[in-house]
């Protein structure tokens, strides 16, 4: 894992306040032949600390995430991944990065407790983007 | 299940490490979802007559004044997301109803309220 993911990945934490109480508002996987990956973008609202004045904070960021390998996301009719109660954590594992939007303890163990979250995608990197707070879906873009 | 009048606090108490459900839990009842590593409280869920969930309670600090022990309340009841928001300020511990801050006999919040 290239340790400036690491960072980034602190950076975006730290910007969005560990996306405690965010929710999502819209998860798309993109297959294509030519790639033996996919890559995930996941919008979500949440908080951001830099813009208080507007929203009380609230942005809408869209969150991809490259070269994925992994994932996992269960929804039933009696449990829902969201809202983000439990925060956002990003963790690297070998040269993974693991985003875990429900995740299965306040204080994981290991990568094992990242599989057992109901919503996690691991890839190699990502990126984001922040645009103006909707409630609307994906398709939405922010700015 | 049939309901019958409303607890003056919710009522029965249950407790495990699954997430809450959103619907179909007992009526009126609490449950309190525990770290499975730690075994400390990070959530209450509320639930009304129809077994809907109506609220929670977080007992870690979500930043921004959301300290150990805040709720959210669902105008939608069965969605969290409802309640979550813009338009959805946190209730801050004090101003939550009775009884959906109470944790189960020997259980502590993972963070301490209020900080």
């Amino acid at each position: 894992m290239n340790r400036s993911q690491v960072g980034h990945a602190g950076a975006f934490l730290a910007q969005f306040h560990n996306c405690y109480d965010g929710l999502v508002r819209g998860v798309r996987f993109r297959y294509t032949a030519a790639e033996v990956h996919s890559r995930a973008v996941v919008v979500l609202s949440v908080r951001q600390s830099t813009t208080l004045e507007v929203n009380d904070g609230w942005v809408n960021v869209r969150l991809a995430i490259e070269h994925v390998e992994e994932y996992a996301l269960k929804e039933s009719a009696k449990v829902s991944c969201r809202v983000l109660s439990g925060g956002l954590q990003i963790n690297a594992f070998r040269d993974l990065l693991f985003f875990d939007f429900d995740p299965y303890s306040d204080e994981p163990t290991g990568v094992e407790d990242f599989r057992r979250s109901g919503f996690y995608i691991a890839g190699r990197s990502f990126s984001w983007r922040v645009g103006e707070y909707s409630e609307q879906h994906a398709r939405n873009k922010p700015a | 299940m049939v309901a019958g009048p409303a607890p003056a606090v919710p009522n029965p108490h249950y407790s495990g490490t699954g997430k809450p459900w959103t619907t179909g839990a007992v009526p009126h009842s609490i449950y309190t979802r525990l770290d499975p590593n730690t075994g400390e409280a990070v959530q209450n869920a509320i639930y009304d007559a129809n077994g809907d969930v109506i609220g929670h309670v977080d007992f870690t600090n979500h930043g921004r004044g959301a300290t150990s022990g805040h709720g959210h309340a669902f105008p939608v009841p069965g969605n969290p997301s409802s309640g979550h928001g813009v338009a959805h300020p946190h209730i801050p511990n004090a101003a939550l109803p009775a009884g959906w801050d109470t944790l189960p006999a020997g259980v502590s919040p993972r963070t301490q309220i209020g900080l």
